[in-house]
């Protein structure tokens, strides 16, 4: 009598393959790091002498503090500062909102080694700003060391809490803040007291983001850190080395770095109560105007946060057009970078286009898919994938470039040294956000009206291209713009997995700022930049502007 | 509207063509038997039969979680039952896929396409139906005219009121002239003033076009108002199905009984066929013996000082508890011994204070009596 017993359930075919991909692609490398930590690189046998090993070297003791040292100052300061600024932004008439937001999303964007290496060129030892300090008597320290990681950390990643909060901020219903006030409670005493808890959600997933972001970034303490070495860049060592290296060190010591991001993933879903304290949103919270002193220094404080937050991406702009002999800086202007970056560097340009479009091509196709299966056929089975997404959230992109480059060295899928390998790195670390963002995006639309489409006659796949896709299309296309501009700034996973032929701009950068080649770093920061900016407006254009949207 | 021999072309599942109105409405009953529909273990249908007369409009009332909604979205055919059949006359469309059953929906929500304007809309199922453009746009000026949206038809949904969006659902459903009309609880998110307005414009609208109608609420009065006939649904089960006042004047189970209108109940032992109420005595049909519920509406009690003659039926004393003066009438809340009572008064008389010492009035033929399983029990003649 059914028609629809025969033939299998499309969605189920899909869900079978999602779990493929995952399998192959995330469990399968990573269970070789799970089994390389156990593994005793002498005998052979399982053994423990690997995390023996980690706990008992100064030096990797030392690396776990620093790790959690960064991570915890990288959160900090991104805290204090992506707070105050959505404060100001959200609940103030700023001049210019649009313009902060926009930068405050090029600050996030650009990847974190152009900041550290920004910083060097103006504080470091040989600094521009530090020399003309210098020049009128003061004597500033250098960026080096755990100070400079912790500044280059708050600096980069304040833009996730700045952008996630101004949300929050956004959907407290003003009527309970009035209320809080009608009921004898000061302004000030209220913030804290009301509107603060109603956020707390959004900050402290937006803390663990930071912080998690701070832990795994390789390049800003390879670069800035000197001898402030963390858990990321010891693993890297340990396990590029030229002379044998160690794996079973590098894998242990990428469990422990594992480890840690899982135990704060815990610890935030503890505190907060998954309930969203929603309401009935009648009115918006109100947006005061602020004249006088008063107004000119929330302005201040706002652009002050942006202008630095930009610094970076401005510096390796203005280098890129300095004068150059070989890798030494020259009075004057020029374009000797460019000339050397197009006639002798321009592959790696070519390779991170072609690399990223295809990743964000699997990406779009793949993410759309999941996150129709996560929004629209929940099961058992789909609880069970949301949850396995989660694990590329907290998995350091280093340590996912060993996990490929060990599963996929030999055979049956020997892609090692090939453009596939990186291009698969980057599709499985950014597909959960893509999958996640269209799944968000479709609990937005009813699923009614995909039924209203079918009781009118249209069949269903016609029903869901017909209602659904033109509907969600604008959160796809921004979300894909915003998987591009992630997979052009890939560096660590890349950074393990490139051979000569395949490094990509950010790897070339990397390679360069670590040469000293200044010139040619800026050329290919600039351009790389550029490149972001351009697929940032994009989207913020199909968005329709909501930059929050977007993260 | 023609009513045909029971032998209709039968519709098949390979039959791509759907009636694009020269059927204008249902010409055979809507029979529904033994649907079954369980949701993780829980079973949530739990046999419903019913029948939708050519034209009728037929409302599904219940409380949330009864099951009214579930039944509604099998027969549309976005739900599949367990168990049970769906036939229009004497062909089974329970195999149809949703968009080929030529149903039109009305939702809760609107579930308007807010990509598309309010005449894109409008022309959705006709398009689909591949009707040719100059009928279309003649159905869609008709069905804007119908629904009151004349010269809205270039407007977005999100530049409208719920009101006004969920008129463009209605015209949607009707233009392509449904055999059959569902609607899942389409007043519920509206304001009670246009719920009452809207409330009226679907019936007239629907009478009308002749196309029988599948209406679902929780809200009793709405059922009332609107429906030929109504079934009450409780728990996954039918528990009465009748016109409005079979319905409110004879409820044929303890739950329609307190379900729709108002309903005082009292509660009472019977032993071999009769029970006693502060010594009064009371015969039921069939020497039913246990534990049995009466109920009585608050305008079929009378409210009159202590004393006087018993007339034929129970009296009960007590205080008024509380005094409530609406003009056309009056509430007054009675505590007795058997629990408080709401009495609807008409004739105000005087000393009905609050506090003051009253006596009820319970007419025999007005009393509903219910065993334990919920069932009607007759009273003996």
């Amino acid at each position: 009598m059914s028609a629809r017993r025969g033939a299998p359930d499309p969605w189920l075919i899909i869900q079978v393959l999602a779990w493929t991909i995952l399998a192959v692609l995330l469990i399968w490398p990573l269970s070789s790091i799970l089994s390389a930590s156990f593994i005793d690189n002498d005998s052979g046998r399982f053994a423990l002498s690997n995390y023996r090993e980690v706990i008992e070297t100064r030096a990797f003791r030392r690396a776990f503090v620093n790790t959690l040292i960064a991570g915890f100052g990288g959160m900090a300061g991104a805290l204090v500062i992506g707070v105050t600024l959505a404060w100001i932004t959200a609940r103030h008439v700023i001049a210019g909102k649009q313009t902060i937001q926009l930068l405050a999303i090029l600050a996030l964007v650009s990847p974190p080694f152009i900041g550290a290496y920004a910083w060097i060129v103006l504080f470091g030892a040989n600094g521009v700003v530090r020399n003309a300090l210098a020049g009128i008597g003061i004597e500033a320290p250098p960026i080096y060391g755990m100070w400079g990681v912790i500044l280059v950390f708050a600096m980069k990643f304040f833009p996730h809490v700045y952008l996630m909060t101004t949300t929050a901020l956004q959907s407290v219903n003003p009527s309970v803040e009035e209320a809080a006030e009608s009921l004898g409670m000061p302004p000030a005493q209220r913030f804290f007291k009301v509107t603060l808890p109603l956020i707390t959600p959004a900050i402290t997933s937006s803390a663990l983001l930071t912080f998690v972001l701070s832990i795994a970034d390789f390049g800003t303490p390879r670069l800035i850190g000197r001898d402030f070495n963390v858990l990321a860049t010891e693993a890297f060592t340990l396990f590029g080395s030229e002379m044998g290296g160690n794996p079973g060190v590098a894998s242990a010591l990428s469990m422990v770095l594992i480890a840690i991001s899982l135990v704060l993933v815990v610890l935030q879903r503890r505190a907060v109560k998954r309930d969203v304290f929603g309401g009935n949103m009648i009115r918006r919270p109100e947006v005061k105007l602020v004249r006088g002193f008063k107004g000119a220094m929330l302005h201040l404080i706002a652009y002050a946060i942006v202008f630095v937050g930009t610094i970076p991406a401005l510096t390796a702009v203005i280098f890129s057009f300095r004068k150059t002999r070989g890798p030494v800086f020259q009075p004057g202007l020029g374009l000797e970078s460019y000339q050397k970056v197009f006639a002798q560097v321009s592959a790696p340009i070519v390779n991170t286009l072609l690399f990223s479009t295809i990743a964000v091509a699997m990406i779009v196709a793949v993410g759309t898919l999941i996150g129709y299966l996560l929004a629209r056929r929940p099961s058992t089975g789909t609880t069970l994938l949301d949850g396995a997404l989660m694990v590329p959230y907290i998995v350091p992109g280093i340590v996912m470039g060993i996990a490929f480059i060990t599963r996929f060295n030999t055979p049956p899928l020997a892609i090692t040294g090939g453009m596939m390998v990186i291009v698969l790195a980057i599709f499985i670390r950014r597909l959960p956000y893509a999958a996640r963002s269209v799944a968000a995006a479709l609990r937005q639309v009813s699923p009614r009206i995909e039924e209203a489409a079918i009781s009118l006659g249209a069949p269903p796949l016609s029903a869901f291209f017909k209602t659904t896709v033109p509907l969600i299309a604008p959160g796809i296309l921004a979300g894909a713009l915003m998987s591009l501009v992630t997979a052009m700034n890939e560096l660590s996973s890349s950074l393990v997995l490139y051979v000569g032929g395949t490094a990509t701009m950010p790897v070339r950068i990397y390679l360069a700022v670590l040469d000293g080649d200044y010139g040619t770093a800026s050329a290919l920061a600039t351009i790389l930049l550029g490149l972001t900016a351009l697929a940032v407006l994009i989207a913020f254009r199909v968005s329709g502007r909501r930059g929050a949207a977007l993260m | 509207m023609f009513l045909s021999a029971p032998s209709v072309e039968p519709l098949r599942p390979s039959c791509k063509v759907i009636a694009t109105g020269r059927r204008s409405a249902l010409s055979n009953d809507l029979t529904i038997s033994g649907i079954r529909k369980s949701f993780g273990g829980v079973e949530v249908l739990r046999g419903i039969d019913l029948a939708v007369k050519p034209g009728e409009f037929f409302t599904l009332l219940g409380p949330s979680g009864c099951g009214k909604t579930t039944l509604l979205r099998i027969i549309a055919g976005f739900q599949q039952a367990d168990a049970g059949a769906v036939a229009l006359g004497a062909t089974r469309i329970d195999h149809l896929p949703a968009h080929r059953r030529d149903i039109g929906m009305v939702f809760q929500d609107y579930a308007v396409f807010p990509h598309l304007t309010v005449a894109d809309n409008i022309a959705f199922g006709l398009r689909t139906r591949g009707l040719p453009k100059p009928e279309i746009a003649e159905r869609v000026a008709e069905g804007l005219k119908m629904v009151r949206l004349d010269g809205l038809g270039g407007r977005y949904p999100a530049e409208m009121s719920g009101g006004q969006q969920q008129r463009v659902g209605i015209a949607r459903a009707m233009v392509i002239r449904p055999s059959l009309l569902l609607m899942d609880e389409p007043l519920s998110n509206l304001d009670a003033k246009l719920r009452i307005e809207l409330r009226d414009d679907i019936r007239a609208l629907q009478k009308r076009l002749g196309v029988a109608a599948i209406y679902v609420t929780h809200d009793q009065e709405e059922a009332l108002a609107i429906s030929d006939r109504i079934a009450v649904m409780n728990g996954g089960v039918c528990e009465q199905v009748g016109t409005p006042a079979e319905i409110y004047r004879c409820p044929q189970r303890r739950f329609p009984a307190g379900f729709v209108g108002t309903m005082n109940f009292l509660t009472a032992e019977a032993r071999g066929g009769h029970l006693t109420i502060d010594g009064q005595r009371l015969d039921l049909a069939g020497g039913h013996s246990g534990r049995v519920e009466i109920g009585i509406r608050p305008e079929h009690l009378g409210l009159r000082l202590p004393g006087g003659p018993i007339p034929d039926g129970l009296v009960l004393d007590g205080t008024i508890l509380r005094f409530t003066y609406l003009g056309t009438h009056a509430l007054a809340v009675v505590e007795s011994a058997h629990g408080a009572m709401t009495v609807q008064l008409h004739d105000i008389g005087d000393g009905f204070a609050e506090g003051a010492a009253v006596r009820i009035t319970l007419p025999r033929d007005r009393l509903h009596v219910f065993a334990v399983n919920g069932d009607r029990i007759g009273l003996a003649s």
